[in-house]
């Protein structure tokens, strides 16, 4: 119940520092919903990125100073998720330079949480043209992750 | 030959929804080379599962974010350890920290704020309250050691640190006095602090630790008031002390700290009997204004009981104390179940924000305001829908509040209030059904809707819509007026309207509300035509009424349809009032008339339907008495269903003036009907009831005259038939 609450709460930080990001940039001008989705996404990649390297930092100050607390953590399975997150921004980095289209769609899947419907509306594209596309991405981004 | 990325995709695409067998023909239509085909055969086997993978990291990572702290256990941050977690709190984290000062190991609170609170004006806020916080010194109050800003510019407070008990865990098993001296000495706490001009605005009893010398600490001032962060991050824990005003969100007042001291006082002494639980109720009264003005006079009560005077809040009286019986929060509706999740519904969320931040608020409003609208030709076409219209009408009615105060000196919004004046007028006419009781709201809107179009100009506008919006909105004005039977101003409004329909039917032919407005107008024209012969008249009117039908061909809403039916009907047999060779003509027009009327009612029953039914019939009556085609049948028939419906308990109030006309024109019209018959005594007595209810009308309006005069002159007639 209350961890419920702290996450529902904490959802509500996350889009909340999003938007103190949007504001301190100024308020970019928003041409349309779907544009500012777009935007979206993107800032919740930089903070999910931005807060990933940041804890991983300081992770690797602590492995230094006690390597066992550290170990422990490995083994809880705290810190799995930030690592492929960061390997997942690196890799979308890579995509955007062969397929921005489909970059983009991904971004908007994972980091704005936009169904596969809700993009083509946003893109205003045919739903099927987007699903190829979001798997290509997807396949793609999954591939380049397993053979680093 | 080795394909280019895009190439790549563009297979990909075609092959992705393919079975293998399949995918192995159409690659082997294409000339690749090994490598290309190797690489874009593992990304279909790669494709398989990615959503899932990629999706779990992503929200793995976010929920970490979510969770995460700014610090963590064993981090060290500048000169301090990072020991363990003394509380969290939406805006901010308090920790256990350990450090050195002159070569002695020391322990204090280090408070941090959350990450996404460092703003700049949250960080003048936060600086403000850490000078005010640096102040207090109290021997129960933990003190501020130090304040400054960690690495990367993250400010911080470091506090005395208290090793003690939770307030309500540490009262567990000690006597009713000793719990009510804490509580006096948390008041004198607190009353030290107000001196300061410092509230706390959250006192509960996690933020009272008690000592092994069995003290008192207050921690956590400056937390609470540096950030104004709204109801929705606090605890639950927290609500349960917060004053009505709080959870209001009203600026901090040192009387919310009062209410939050009773409210760990009934915690704390809730069993301490009636005395003390008066002292709690006055404490936690709902009205800043019967709670204890200041903490002081709370303190000093609680110092009363100690001491076994009598305490002030105790002799209140009944009255004071039934009030408390019905002491309530109905405040708590905060937060708890929005279990939002990163998901679209959020980032809708964000993006009204975000808008609202751009000012386009408007556009919101009048995307709003349409979708109200629209949906109300949906929820029509369902039966028995009377509740469902209601509401609809209550959310346009609020839209409407909301969107007059935007409106103010702008000149947009202004125009779309227009607008929805003259759709909420339309969806009130219609929603009023069996209550009847909207009507003049409706009147009230449409004249609204008018007047402000004609102070924005709208009447010389260039663009057709709004010329069109302009004559719809003088077209509605002018029909209500004339079924208030303001016939001049109606006349007035409806010819100025009348050049923008002209155009408007010329522009489009096959509009129904065209031909709806114009056949409209048409009817003022026949009505001009009438002073100067009744041929002319005849004529035009005789051109509209062949036009109806196409109304219907159109696709014009058969309420549209029957009331123009009704309308110009009955003015083909007014035109011809009173001459006695037309009596044929007159009888068939009033026949339809009466008929379409009827139609409408059954269809409608709003104010507007059941004036023109009673309208219609007193014109029947009227008319074919006054060419002495006194049809018996018909006219009592007409009569009698007229006195009914005028009977009827559903007619609002409101509106008695209105039915008190039409009781007593009906009078006359069973007075002229005697006349017809020659029945002179009977007219008598009908005269003579109206002419008692017409003296009762205040204040006497021209129908008044007119109906006197009228009476009159039927006397006058049967006395010379004599």
């Amino acid at each position: 119940m209350a961890g419920e609450m702290y996450a529902a709460e904490s959802t509500e930080s996350l889009v909340h520092e999003c938007y103190l990001r949007l504001k301190k940039g100024g308020l970019p001008e928003v041409a349309d919903r779907g544009h500012f989705f777009a935007v979206v996404s993107r800032i919740m990649r930089q903070i999910l990125v931005d807060f990933a390297r940041m804890r991983m930092a300081q992770r690797r100050d602590k492995r230094l100073e006690s390597p066992i607390d550290a170990a422990d953590e490995l083994r809880d399975g705290q810190a799995e998720k930030l690592p492929e997150l960061l390997a997942i921004d690196q890799q979308l980095n890579l995509l955007e330079q062969v397929a921005p289209e489909a970059a983009q769609m991904v971004e908007l899947r994972f980091f704005g949480g936009l169904t596969a419907e809700e993009i083509a509306e946003h893109l205003k594209l045919d739903v099927g043209h987007v699903r190829r596309r979001l798997r290509y991405g997807q396949g793609w981004l999954r591939r380049a992750i397993a053979q680093k | 030959m080795p394909i280019s990325a895009i190439e790549e995709a563009d297979l990909f695409a075609r092959l992705v929804e393919l079975e293998d067998t399949d995918r192995v023909a159409v690659l082997a239509e294409f000339d690749l080379d090994e490598e290309s085909r190797a690489r874009l055969l593992a990304l279909l086997g790669f494709e398989n599962g990615a959503e899932d993978e990629l999706g779990l990291s992503v929200s793995g990572a976010m929920r970490e974010w979510s969770l995460a702290g700014v610090l963590e256990a064993g981090m060290r941050v500048g000169r301090f350890e990072v020991v363990r977690e003394l509380g969290r709190g939406g805006m901010g984290e308090v920790w256990m920290v350990e450090f050195e000062e002159q070569g002695v190991r020391r322990r204090g609170a280090l408070k941090v704020l959350r990450r996404h609170l460092m703003e700049p004006d949250q960080a003048a806020l936060w600086d403000r309250e850490r000078r005010l916080v640096a102040r207090l010194s109290h021997p129960y109050i933990a003190g501020m050691i130090e304040s400054g800003t960690l690495e990367g510019g993250m400010p911080f407070l470091l506090m005395e640190y208290v090793e003690g008990r939770r307030l309500d865990d540490a009262v567990e098993g000690m006597p009713i006095a000793g719990r009510v001296e804490v509580m006096r000495k948390v008041c004198d706490a607190v009353a030290a602090a107000h001196r300061q001009m410092v509230v706390h605005r959250d006192l509960k009893p996690g933020n009272v630790l008690i000592t092994s010398d069995g003290l008192p600490k207050l921690v956590d001032f400056g937390i609470g008031q540096a950030l104004d962060l709204g109801q929705s991050y606090l605890g639950a824990g927290t609500r349960a002390y917060s004053s009505p005003e709080q959870l209001a969100g009203e600026e901090p007042t040192m009387a919310m700290d009062v209410f939050s001291l009773g409210r760990m006082l009934e915690r704390v002494a809730g069993e301490g009997g009636e005395e003390l639980g008066s002292i709690a109720r006055k404490a936690t009264a709902s009205a800043v204004g019967e709670r204890y003005e200041t903490v002081g006079e709370l303190e000093a009560d609680l110092g009363r009981w100690l001491e076994k005077k009598p305490v002030r809040a105790f002799g209140d009286g009944v009255g004071y104390r039934l009030r408390c019986l019905v002491r309530r929060q109905p405040w708590v509706t905060v937060g708890g179940a929005v279990a939002v999740g990163l998901t679209f519904v959020a980032l809708v969320v964000a993006w009204k924000q975000y808008e609202q931040a751009q000012k386009r608020a408007a556009d919101l409003q009048a995307l709003a305001g349409v979708a109200i609208f629209d949906l109300d030709e949906e929820v029509r076409k369902l039966q028995g829908s009377l509740k469902a219209r209601q509401m609809l009408l209550e959310t346009a009615t609020k839209y409407l509040a909301n969107l007059e105060v935007a409106a103010k000196g702008n000149a947009v919004l202004r125009a779309e209030l227009a607008d929805a004046y003259l759709k909420t007028s339309a969806l009130m006419s219609a929603s009023s059904a069996q209550s009847l009781e909207r009507e003049d709201d409706s009147f009230d809107l449409a004249e609204k809707g008018y007047r402000l179009r004609e102070e924005l100009g709208q009447f010389d506008a260039k663009d057709p819509k709004i010329r069109k919006g302009y004559a719809d909105s003088a077209r509605d004005y002018a029909q209500k007026l004339r079924l208030k039977r303001r016939i001049a101003e109606s006349d007035k409004i409806a010819e100025r309207a009348q050049q923008h329909i002209e155009l408007w039917v010329m522009e489009e032919p096959k509009s129904w509300q065209a031909l709806d407005h114009f056949l409209f107008l048409e009817n003022n024209k026949t009505r001009r035509l009438r002073l100067k012969g009744i041929d002319l008249a005849k004529e035009n009117q005789q051109k509209v009424v062949a036009r109806l039908p196409e109304l219907k061909q159109l696709g014009a809403p058969e309420r549209s349809y029957w009331r123009q039916m009704v309308i110009q009907n009955s003015l083909m047999a007014g035109v011809m009032g009173g001459v006695h060779k037309l009596a044929p003509e007159i009888l068939d027009s009033m026949t339809k008339a009466v008929q379409a009327a009827e139609q409408l009612y059954r269809i409608e029953q709003s104010v507007l339907t059941t004036r023109l039914l009673l309208t219609t019939y007193l014109e029947y009556v009227e008319y074919t008495v006054d060419v002495d085609m006194v049809i018996f049948g018909e006219n009592e028939r007409l009569i009698r269903r007229s006195e009914e419906i005028l009977r009827s308990p559903e007619l609002p109030d409101k509106d008695a003036a209105f039915w008190e006309q039409h009781r007593l024109e009906f009078l006359i019209m069973r007075g002229w009907a005697a006349y017809g018959r020659k029945d002179d005594a009977e007219m008598g007595r009908w005269f003579a009831e109206c002419r008692a209810g017409l003296d009762r009308v205040e204040p006497k309006p021209f129908w008044v005259h007119m109906r006197r005069g009228q009476i009159g002159n039927i006397e006058k007639q049967a006395k010379e038939r004599k």
